[in-house]
């Protein structure tokens, strides 16, 4: 049989919530939080929207593309001048990143070998 | 007229010296000389393997109970669970005589973009266990995942057997597809190599952004929440720890990354199908105990993605915690020390 319970909270923070005396609110605060009570919902419900999701997958695919553009043109331009550009780069580090990752693999492997 | 005098003394009084304290912590943050220290609970590493470590908490360590390994998040710093002395629950367990450990999965580099889901739930987890459980020469463990830490923590508990005693699981999803923003977003059909940069990993700032996100007026209400309160120190202290933590998001690791947005859209823990390793899992053989703890005003994890892991695991005792707070206040701010501390200590201590 599968035991299910609601554990019922701490009663120390009711009653601390309630000893607490409440703090006046400067004038400034009443208004920012009449404004950010009626905004906060709307701007949420906005984010949460199907619309919106569709919006942001638009604006990364065509930022995404854009930078593939640039830097497709940019490495063109680097090796005319027999330079290495920002992509020449990434490749190295990449194949330093695998030699890292096979040097891990043989540390893990060496350490579970038993001694001979 | 004694009376009036005597209040607007005491009045003008009050006002000046907040201004004097206001002044002087708003300086101070501003040229970031004010510091306040975070996660200074003593402990030592006891066991490392890439960027992951797990920590042991120095204590009296003496409750008598299966030590407890804490999982956090992979996406964030796990020193909030250790915030500030005195709002800690690394320091509450430890004061209570529990043997505490922490795992820090570290920071991903470019070598570890191909760290999977398994390299986490297959590889390091129950390394970890084992460490935890041979050093303190305890049969089993106590596990405590928290967020994405209690995602891996259930595909590990379900993947293989390991020495167990009993689960705590915070505000961990399992209704992916019910995941705010994010779930809408990989729906759509994005390519999630978009949100993958050249070291392989996803960006923490893309991590940040799609974070904050979910809750856009937050960060205005923050700063009003500081300017307000800029004259009390313990505010400043807590406002700069907590806020610098939740600024320091670390990258993601593209393949776990890739693997946790199939997961999204095929709504994977929720309809069983989960493979790793190229083998089902199957959550029903989670079998230990189980303590929920539920935010009800979590923005990050909504109840409608967390409160689904009753149903999926097929563990004979399941008891649930719901607080009336949001994500982070289940581990940092007043409900979490009156409300959720206690209750997690005690129902470890039944188990």
């Amino acid at each position: 049989m599968t035991t299910q319970s609601k554990l019922p909270p701490d009663s120390s923070s009711q009653a601390s919530s309630a000893r607490r005396p409440r703090q006046e609110q400067p004038r400034w605060r009443t208004v920012f939080n009449s404004v950010e009570a009626g905004a906060t919902p709307k701007v949420e419900a906005l984010v949460r929207s199907e619309g919106f999701a569709r919006l942001v997958s638009a604006a990364v695919s065509v930022e995404s593309a854009v930078q593939k553009q640039v830097r497709q043109y940019m490495s063109r331009y680097w090796h005319v001048f027999n330079l290495p550009a920002a992509s020449d780069l990434t490749r190295l580090s990449q194949r330093i990143a695998r030699l890292e990752r096979n040097v891990a693999e043989l540390v893990e492997a060496s350490k579970q070998r038993p001694p001979t | 007229m004694t009376a009036i005098a005597t209040t607007l003394r005491d009045r003008i009084g009050r006002d000046l010296e907040r201004s004097a304290s206001r002044a002087r912590n708003g300086l101070g943050l501003i040229a970031g000389t004010r510091r306040s220290g975070v996660g200074m609970s003593p402990k030592r590493a006891v066991w490392r393997s890439g960027r992951a470590a797990l920590y042991r908490y120095e204590g009296r360590r003496d409750a008598g109970l299966p030590p407890i390994v804490l999982v956090f998040s992979l996406v964030c710093r796990p020193y909030v669970l250790d915030l500030r002395p005195g709002h800690s629950f690394v320091e509450f367990l430890v004061d209570k005589g529990h043997d505490v450990y922490m795992v820090d999965w570290g920071v991903p580099e470019e070598a570890d973009s191909e760290n999977s889901l398994e390299t986490y739930t297959l590889h390091y987890l129950p390394q970890i266990i084992e460490a935890a459980r041979e050093r303190s020469r305890a049969e089993q463990v106590n596990l405590l995942g928290y967020c994405l830490g209690g995602l891996l923590s259930v595909l590990a508990l379900s993947a293989q057997p390991l020495p167990v005693n009993a689960f705590v699981s915070l505000a961990t999803p399992i209704g992916l597809a019910d995941m705010p923003v994010i779930a809408n977003i990989v729906r759509t059909g994005l390519d999630v190599h978009n949100f993958i940069d050249e070291t392989g990993n996803v960006p923490a700032e893309v991590i940040a952004d799609a974070i904050s996100m979910l809750k856009p007026t937050a960060a205005v209400v923050n700063y009003a929440n500081l300017w307000q309160n800029l004259w009390n120190d313990e505010f400043v202290d807590a406002y700069q720890s907590f806020s610098g933590w939740s600024r320091e998001h670390v990258p993601f690791p593209g393949r776990a990354f890739q693997q946790m947005s199939a997961f999204m859209t095929a709504d994977a823990l929720t309809t069983n199908s989960v493979v790793l390793d190229e083998r089902d899992i199957d959550l029903g053989s989670v079998a230990c105990p189980i303590l929920c703890v539920l935010g009800s005003d979590d923005h990050l994890v909504p109840l409608s993605a967390a409160e689904g892991l009753e149903h999926v695991v097929g563990s004979k005792q399941f008891d649930e915690l719901r607080v009336d707070t949001g994500h982070m206040g289940l581990m940092v701010g007043r409900k979490a020390s009156t409300t959720v501390f206690p209750c997690i200590a005690e129902w470890l201590e039944k188990h």
